[in-house]
């Protein structure tokens, strides 16, 4: 390191200092806090209910809660709009929409979603850069696509896995009886563990570092010739045969997966499994879809997941990468913060890197309507590490005995199962391995919801740069506008454009009194030559492509008046806030005066 | 400035281009065309002219000339839409009169217009039986295909009662009441309901649509020789200048003029017609091969209210085993006969393959009820038919039958009109001339237009291309009627045989039973298999697991062909003294019981 770079780090360190002790550590302030909203352990849906009205209550100049509709069971759809009305209204501004919890076992989404809005409405007017981003966008929480499958969660027993659906009965068995077999929870600890047989043929046996896990064991020969066998075998999950068709567990509550059923690239159940009858058939998604179709100023969406550690991205299904080609470097610009800001995650395309979804939210959201998304796959288990990598089997084991204390576990334990005869029965309980232990959760909020503040911050952000004035002789002016777009994210995203979705930004320009627009269009550049100008609307300037990522749009236009005469310029954009000036038509060589 | 006449045509859909078909190919004036004037002396070799689709193979048209030595055709009266009824409401609540039924509202259209269906067959609720769906009215070109449903449900309800002992009918005979309507009072093609659509994106939706400003009662077309700056593309047609194509660079002709579909420019962007009234095209908002990204589709699958009350009503009616869509697509006149998948790989471009026979089938049947060998059809690409067949697993087939009328020939001795350099306009003008009267033409007309300064208005007329006349229609729906009659009769039907029970050891035995499909269509098609929407039919043993040694207490039979049989065995513990109510059940057919009783070995 040069002296010179490190007088400069220590000086942004003395800086950096000066600004925490000028300013309360807000974030983490409770005392400062209107609300005593906590983020050390997950809620129920009903007590997410509560609590967001209860933060919208708190903070009525920012926050509304609204309901959108009603799950499949009647709870509430809502919303936690925030927006500060003295900017103007929400959907004046880019705004950016966050959700979580389409499948009903992700808690954390939930906790995510409402930390961010929680973290805002808390801070704002205190932490300056809350203050600024506010100011300039509206947001849409929706903590809980899915608040049946987490209140079943919660409320019933589950595993990990499951309580991913919604709660419409589905007759996943078509007997024509709908959810009359899911599974049972036999050893009674509140979760649904997996079930062992005894089998001389078995693919497991009990561990030796930890007799309460199941290890593989790898049928490879020995030295003398035999085979390697274990002596268990899995016998599915924790249940018994409700309905007496000789299966078990295999229709439980549900059956469906309502991030299979929105309109991109939707595909029935036989292409992409859990879609569901067409799209927008669950009263969750058509609530939701309804609500967005409202709001054309969203210009960016995060939606929430457990479990993994990515940043995900369409496309989700093979043979649609052309139409994430044009926006590729905004969305892994975003995407490369992301792995800064978020340790253990990585970026990564759904269908390329993970698996092909059809009817998948983001996907909706991005290739429709050109909205920069992205979905967070919440905690990994690489967080257990010291070092950041994916811990072994032992690893694991003393990270579930002495940190964990065993509490995400029940011990195997012997059962009389009524068909399967003697079974055991446990393993890690529905807490064990999708979501972080509540002590590790509000990190795992306030990274994730910095990560999306990011990704608000680079919604366009529109100003006028440096406009061009020539003088033409007979009163006539040429006069070049720059429309700038600091953000990363375009105006309108080359997918928007391309399959024109709503409208195209406009740049409208108003004659001096008794002058005239004689023609107008666009330019690439600002001192291009080359120009096609419309004469048959002149003052109006459609730009389809919107104002580019960190670049600029050029509006070129002739106009009759005098010297010194103002030609009006307004912008207005869909996905960011309008602005306005006026030129004062002098030619540039003379000082311009704006 | 030239890349803004083009616009019009790139910006516009299929469906706009549906609406305005009529008008879009269009003729230049020969020689002062009045009404009542003797029609322009037509092609000789119109045979020739002919497009391929339409042309039938050579050994059949000469025995279709045979047929018709003697040609009489029928006045076929004023065109579309003029004489079709729109009251809807009273015509069902008619027919339902003629057997037992009951009329359900489906829907509530865009425009707040009812959608019915009506219920023919058994009132008893409880008793189960197999169904057949008619659909008809699902745009405001198709006039015909709601006449084509009211004549199936008269030829069932009144000459063929007996259907129902076996079969119960259900039909929607006007899925779009919006595009009826709306067609009915401009006389204007509209293939979409009255959904509000910003067309140009101009933040006013519906403002500048296709409009008759010359008042002359049609909506057709305006040309008018390129001015300079403009770029020509179409010529007037040497032969029989009534025609405007497109030049024929082949020929080294030059083109001259320009064509706008006839409208005000009335947002002042510069561009005509280029934001008609509404909507979304109904048969092509269902979820299979739903056209992404096109504004007439909708802005996602069954957006609309008409399309997703008609899906749901779908949902509802798992007895529904056959469907007819009547409308402007047809796979019965041409059997579409490919095997090709959709970009998934997994579902069907049109059928799937093993579902062939029962399509084949249907064709045929079609052919020989109705003698309607052609049909006019269109894209399939989100239309309800494919969803019906490929995502609900229904035996669905659209029904169209017409297509451009024969022209009576030219008496002996008339002179052979010039050969023009477009077959199909030349074609339908000659039908025109020679079986409508000249109705089927607007002649070229000089206007002053507003924007465009001195044009010509004319064309083909409004419905003249793309519907039969009423009376037509009439006698079209007479045609396709039996038809219907006879798929009534192409229904699956279940036959279980006694459960046979032999003693295999104390407290032991085992249990026979056939189940067999002895109707004339199988019991769930290929798709309903793959797509798992359709019930199976459940045979349930009432033992519990446990006690069923080999079998399943629950079996799922999903596709018997007609004549297959499933033989279901099952070795139980059964004492002597035993007895077991084995149920067979399914959708479409009432609860069969069948008594085991155990007996000593």
């Amino acid at each position: 390191m040069s002296a010179f770079t490190k007088a400069i780090l220590t000086s942004l360190a003395i800086a950096a200092a000066a600004t925490l002790s000028a300013q309360p550590a807000a974030a983490q302030d409770r005392a400062a806090s209107k609300t005593d909203i906590h983020f050390d352990h997950f809620r129920d849906h009903t007590t997410l209910v509560a609590e967001s009205k209860a933060l919208a209550a708190a903070h009525p100049d920012l926050l509304t809660y609204t309901e959108i509709g009603k799950s499949s069971q009647g709870r509430p759809m809502f919303i936690l709009t925030l927006n500060n009305p003295k900017t103007g209204a929400d959907t004046t501004k880019p705004g950016m929409y966050i959700d979580g919890n389409i499948h009903g076992n992700e808690i954390q989404a939930s906790e995510t979603v409402l930390y961010t809005a929680w973290y805002l409405v808390e801070n704002y007017g205190k932490v300056d850069a809350v203050t600024k981003l506010v100011d300039r966008s509206a947001f849409y929480f929706l903590p809980s696509v899915n608040p049946d499958g987490r209140q079943n969660w919660f409320d019933s027993q589950n595993s990990p896995h499951s309580s991913r659906t919604g709660m419409k009965p589905t007759d996943d068995d078509r007997d024509g009886v709908a959810d009359e077999d899911g599974p049972d929870d036999i050893d009674g600890d509140g979760s649904i563990g997996m079930m062992w047989r005894r089998d001389p043929n078995g693919t497991h046996r009990r561990s030796e570092l930890d007799p309460n896990e199941m290890e593989y064991v790898d049928p490879q020969p020995r030295a003398d010739g035999t085979i390697r066998r274990g002596d268990w075998s899995m016998a599915g999950q924790e249940g018994i045969d409700n309905d007496g068709d000789g299966e078990i567990n295999e229709d439980g509550p549900g059956g469906y997966d309502m991030n299979r059923n929105w309109p991109a690239d939707w595909q029935p159940d036989h292409v992409q499994n859990g879609a569901g009858d067409w799209p927008f058939s669950y009263p969750e998604t058509e609530s939701i879809g309804k609500f967005l179709m409202t709001k054309p100023n969203i210009a960016a969406v995060q939606a929430y997941h457990n479990a993994g550690g990515m940043i995900l991205r369409g496309p989700g299904a093979p043979g649609r990468d052309n139409l994430y080609a044009g926006d590729r470097a905004a969305y892994e610009a975003i995407a490369r913060a992301g792995e800064e800001m978020l340790p253990g995650y990585r970026s990564m395309v759904i269908y390329s890197d993970l698996y092909p979804v059809r009817g998948g939210f983001v996907n909706w959201m991005a290739e429709t309507y050109g909205i920069v998304s992205f979905t967070n796959e919440l905690w990994t288990e690489k967080r257990i590490m010291q070092n950041g990598s994916d811990p072994n089997a032992e690893q694991r084991a003393h990270w579930r005995a002495r940190v964990l204390l065993d509490e995400t576990r029940t011990p195997l334990k012997e059962f009389d199962h009524p068909t399967l005869g003697k079974v055991l029965v446990g393993g890690g309980n529905k807490w064990s391995s999708r979501i972080p232990p509540s002590w590790m959760l509000e990190e795992e909020c306030h990274r994730n919801a910095a990560f999306t503040l990011f990704h608000a911050g680079e919604m366009p952000r529109v100003s006028f740069g440096e406009p061009l004035v020539r003088e033409l002789g007979d009163g006539l002016f040429e006069v070049t506008i720059e429309i700038k777009n600091d953000a990363l994210i375009p105006t309108r995203t080359a997918r928007a454009a391309q399959i024109k979705a709503g409208f195209a930004d406009r740049v409208t320009l108003t004659a001096p009194s008794g002058g005239k627009i004689a023609a107008s269009g666009t330019v690439s550049r600002r001192f291009d030559r080359v120009f096609t100008p419309d004469v048959e609307t002149p003052g109006v300037v459609l730009l389809e492509n919107g104002v580019p990522s960190r670049g600029s749009a050029f509006v070129r236009c002739y106009v009759n008046g005098k010297r010194g005469d103002e030609l009006g310029v307004t912008f207005v954009a869909e996905k960011a806030t309008g602005v306005a000036t006026k030129i004062k038509l002098v030619p540039a060589a003379e000082p311009v005066k704006k | 400035m030239g890349a803004r006449r083009t616009d019009i045509f790139r910006r516009m859909s299929l469906a706009s281009l549906l609406r305005v078909l009529p008008a879009l190919l269009i003729a230049v004036p020969a020689a002062p065309l009045f009404a009542g004037d003797p029609p322009t002396p037509p092609p000789a070799e119109a045979k020739k002219e002919e497009p391929p689709k339409e042309g039938p193979k050579k050994e059949e048209a000469k025995k279709e000339e045979a047929k018709k030595e003697d040609p009489k055709p029928i006045d076929p009266g004023p065109l579309a839409p003029e004489g079709f009824s729109l009251a809807t409401a009273d015509r069902i609540a008619t027919v339902a009169k003629l057997a037992p039924s009951r009329v359900v509202q489906i829907a509530v259209s865009r425009g707040e217009k009812p959608i019915q269906a009506v219920l023919f067959g058994n009132p008893d609720p409880a008793k189960k039986l197999p169904a057949m769906l008619l659909i008809g009215g699902m745009d405001g070109v198709n006039f015909a295909s709601t006449e084509q449903v009211f004549a199936a449900l008269e030829a069932i309800a009144k000459d063929n009662p007996k259907i129902f002992e076996s079969m119960r009918v259900y039909a929607i005979p006007e899925a779009n009441p919006d595009a009826r309507a709306w067609a009915a009072k401009h006389k204007a093609t509209k293939a979409t309901n009255a959904r509000a659509v910003d067309s140009d994106r101009d933040g006013v939706a519906d403002e500048d649509g296709p409009r008759d400003i010359n008042g002359d009662g049609f909506v057709t077309m305006m040309r008018r020789v390129a001015p300079p700056g403009r770029t020509a593309t179409q010529v007037v047609d040497a032969a029989d200048a009534r025609i405007v194509r497109g030049a024929n660079r082949d020929k080294n002709e030059t083109a001259t003029h320009e064509i706008f579909v006839e409208g005000a420019d009335t947002d002042g962007d510069g561009l005509f017609a280029e934001d008609a009234d509404g909507g979304v095209d109904l048969d092509r908002n269902f979820p299979h091969r739903w056209p992404e990204g096109v504004s007439e589709a909708g802005p996602y699958q069954l957006s609309e209210p008409e399309s997703l009350g008609i899906a749901k009503f779908v949902r509802d009616h798992p007895e529904i085993v056959t469907a007819v869509v009547f409308g402007r697509h047809d796979t019965l006149a041409a059997f579409p006969d490919t095997k090709d998948k959709d970009s998934t790989g997994r579902t069907p471009q049109v059928y799937h393959e093993e579902d062939h026979a029962i399509y084949r089938d249907f064709s045929k049947l079609w052919k020989e009820s109705t003698k309607l060998e052609h049909s006019d059809n269109a894209d399939l690409a989100g239309s309800l038919v494919l969803w019906l067949a490929d995502h609900r697993g229904i035996a669905a087939v659209a029904a169209n039958g017409w297509t451009r009328p024969e022209a009576p020939k030219l008496p002996e001795g008339t002179p052979a009109p010039a050969e023009t350099g477009d077959g199909d306009q030349a074609a339908w003008l000659a039908v025109s001339d020679r079986l409508y009267g000249g109705r089927g033409f607007v002649a070229w007309k000089p206007f002053k237009h507003p924007k465009l300064g001195d044009v010509e208005i004319g064309g083909f007329a409004p419905f003249f291309k793309s519907s039969p006349t009423a009376v037509e229609a009439k006698d079209l729906a007479a045609k396709s009627a039996p038809f219907v009659v006879a798929l009534a009769g192409k229904r699956p039907e279940l036959a279980v045989s006694d459960a046979v029970v032999t003693p295999l050891a104390n407290g032991l035995a085992r249990i026979e039973m056939r189940v067999t499909n002895k109707g004339t269509l199988t019991t769930m098609t290929e798709m309903g298999r793959i797509t798992q929407v359709r019930q199976p039919i459940i045979v349930r043993l009432p033992l519990k697991p446990e006690e069923v040694f080999t079998g399943k207490s629950v079996e799922k039979i999903d596709r018997l062909l007609p004549g297959a049989s499933v033989e279901c065995s099952w070795v139980v513990h059964m004492p002597a003294s035993g007895s077991l109510d084995i149920t067979v059940n399914g959708p479409y057919f009432d609860t069969i019981t069948r008594t085991a009783k155990g007996a000593a070995r």
